[in-house]
């Protein structure tokens, strides 16, 4: 079982999703890439599991690939 | 051979006469008298056995190699009875410090020697060519060590039970026939390339400059590095104090620099003042390097086997070059050993290939991450470590990502063939396949009791004992550590890694565990 939730887990999700907008204002894209970091590296040590972050990784990873790059990559993580 | 290249010396040696007539045999043969070459030697001639060492150059050479020596390396060095004047010359340290921009507190820093009551620290500094010294005095100690000085391998032909090999020297070539060829060659292995053997991996696009100085300076002994120092904007900067006055300085200098000019007095002099300000220093050594990562498919080829840095290469950010061609040696000689007194079976070389590329993939693994860390490859790569700096100023939790190098600590091999699984609970103490951690032990220390053949380390277990296995009785802190009850036991390899453990041992269960960790050979003595 997946230790990653990916079902619905938050409210609010128009005011955190501005609050992520305003995370970048005014800043260069180089800023911006740091400051998202810094979130991610936040977050990761707030989740504590080192599990839970790999998989939301993998997810990320997986999300923005074509159906057949999945496949690719999920065989050949069975097979590690 | 002598010294065409116009190499620096720090010791002459001078040429070795070639054996009369043009061919020449051995059971053992060592190609290469560096750190590794020269280890291998004195432990397989410790325990006896004729070995004969060809080297290229007919001096150990002056250069600016390895100074950070670990604490296992120094156990091991210990182990082969040179221990004492490599710490003795070497600079003492534990703890290491990392600095961002112009901040004079670290935003990391780490002690390399967490468990302390050990007889070694974290780390020495020494220059390699001491540590070389110390293994050439060692090996001139024992007659059945013949190392051939401007003596050079030009070819290699295996043969059946062996290798035949063509070597030079100035006063003419011979043909020499070896049981065994242990290759301990240097980076560019000629015996590597003659076998048309792979070395794959990976080159990072950076350059360092490498500035070895002689200058009065105080600074604490501990290992500090810098991102984005003020002395070298947007890149990184790393000093270290060797023994006499000399100061290593490596300075990142970027992908696209001209390497001969980078070395010159007059464009190295402003690194050194801009850090330092204006003192009064000597040039030791300058050099620039460029890092890769790589090792071999295999390790042992037949009868010819690889060590050092002609079976992998690392980049030094976590010394793991010549720490981890010494953990090759420990893990082959007593290996050798048992095969050459036809104690063990060949097959055994086996789990030194495995246990060897174990060792030489957790190394790649650190130092490619912490090159990683230190020349980001991508604009996110870049802002992700920026932003674990960033962090770190402030927050405790981000300091442990950043990464300045991890250094060489011994590797532990949970899957070794030659371990016997656990069979009772353990809640402490050390894993089978595991390195033994020192601790003090009567007036002296664990290790040293240990030594370099099979012990049960036992809290007052009484039984009959396999031959060619010591007991060594263990009590208060060692016991401790060791995680061991009274009448418990440790069954321990030659190189000092845990075989077997047990809450309370039979006789049958040591012998099955010890014919287990010599390879399953039912040819025990
Ligand atoms: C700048 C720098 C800093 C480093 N810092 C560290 C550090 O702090 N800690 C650490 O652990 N490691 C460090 N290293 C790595 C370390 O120097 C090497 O891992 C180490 O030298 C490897 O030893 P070796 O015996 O395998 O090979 P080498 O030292 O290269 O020795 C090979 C020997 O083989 C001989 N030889 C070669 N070809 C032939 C032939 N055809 N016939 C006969 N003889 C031959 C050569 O003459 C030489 O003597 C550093 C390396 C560099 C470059």
């Amino acid at each position: 079982m997946s230790a990653l939730k990916t079902a619905t887990n938050l409210t609010g999700h128009d005011d955190i999703y501005e609050g992520l907008v305003r995370l970048h204002e005014g800043l260069s894209v180089e800023q911006s890439l740091r400051r998202w970091a810094k979130l991610v590296l936040i977050l990761a040590n707030h989740i504590g599991d080192r599990t839970v972050v790999e998989e939301a990784i993998d997810m990320a990873l997986l999300s923005a690939m074509l159906p057949d790059e999945c496949r690719t990559i999920l065989d050949w993580q069975q097979t590690d | 051979m002598a010294n065409v290249q116009g190499i620096p010396v720090y010791k002459e040696v001078g040429a070795t006469p070639a054996p009369t007539g043009n061919t020449d045999s051995a059971r053992v043969v060592i190609v290469g008298a560096g750190p590794v070459g020269l280890a291998m030697a004195l432990d397989l001639g410790r325990r006896g056995h004729a070995v004969t060492v060809l080297n290229r150059l007919d001096f150990v050479a002056h250069a600016s190699k390895a100074i950070c020596f670990s604490k296992r390396s120094l156990d091991i060095l210990d182990r082969l009875g040179v221990g004492d004047p490599a710490v003795e010359k070497g600079v003492t340290w534990n703890v290491g410090k990392v600095f961002w921009g112009n901040d004079d507190d670290p935003v990391y820093q780490f002690d390399a020697l967490p468990v302390k009551g050990q007889k070694r620290p974290g780390f020495i500094n020494i220059q390699q060519y001491y540590i070389e010294e110390y293994l050439l005095e060692g090996c001139q100690r024992l007659a059945n060590i013949d190392i051939r000085w401007g003596h050079r391998v030009d070819a290699v032909n295996p043969v059946d039970d062996g290798v035949e090999l063509s070597v030079s020297t100035l006063d003419g070539d011979y043909t020499l026939r070896s049981e065994w060829l242990i290759a301990c060659d240097g980076a560019r292995s000629t015996v590597r390339e003659k076998l048309g053997l792979d070395f794959e991996g990976r080159v990072f696009e950076d350059n360092f400059l490498i500035a070895d100085v002689r200058m009065k300076h105080e600074m604490p002994s501990e290992r500090w590095f810098w991102f984005d120092p003020p002395f070298n904007p947007g890149r990184s900067a790393l000093m270290h104090k060797q023994p006499d006055d000399v100061w290593r300085l490596d300075f990142q200098l970027g992908w696209n620099v001209d390497r001969e000019a980078a070395i010159r007095p007059e464009n190295v002099k402003p690194f050194i003042r801009a850090m330092l300000g204006d003192v009064e220093f000597e040039q030791e050594w300058y050099s620039v390097y460029t890092f890769q990562c790589r090792r071999m498919g295999r390790f042992a080829h037949g009868r010819t086997i690889f060590a050092g840095d002609s079976a992998h290469l690392v980049s030094p950010f976590g010394a793991r070059g010549c720490n981890g061609g010494l953990a090759d040696i420990d893990n082959l000689g007593w290996k050798l050993d048992l095969v050459l007194r036809g104690a063990a079976d060949e097959t055994l070389i086996e789990t030194y290939n495995d246990e060897a590329i174990a060792t030489a993939d957790e190394n790649i693994l650190n130092s490619t991450r912490s090159t990683d860390f230190l020349t980001p490859k991508s604009a996110a790569s870049q802002a992700l470590r920026d932003a674990v700096l960033e962090l770190a100023r402030d927050h405790a939790f981000a300091r442990p990502f950043v990464n300045s190098g991890r250094l060489s600590t011994p590797v532990s091999y949970p899957a070794s063939a030659l371990s016997t699984p656990d069979s009772d609970e353990w809640q402490a103490g050390i894993g089978p396949g595991s390195p033994v951690l020192d601790a003090p032990h009567h007036d002296g220390w664990l290790l040293d009791a240990i030594g370099d053949e099979f012990v049960l380390l036992a809290r007052g277990w009484k039984g009959e004992l396999p031959a060619g296995v010591r007991l060594v009785e263990v009590q208060e802190i060692a016991a401790d550590r060791l995680g061991l009850t009274e009448g418990g036991a440790y069954l321990v390899r030659p190189d000092q890694y845990v075989a077997a453990r047990w809450k309370s041992p039979t006789a049958t269960g040591i012998e099955a565990a010890l014919i287990r960790a010599k390879g399953g050979s039912p040819c025990l003595h």
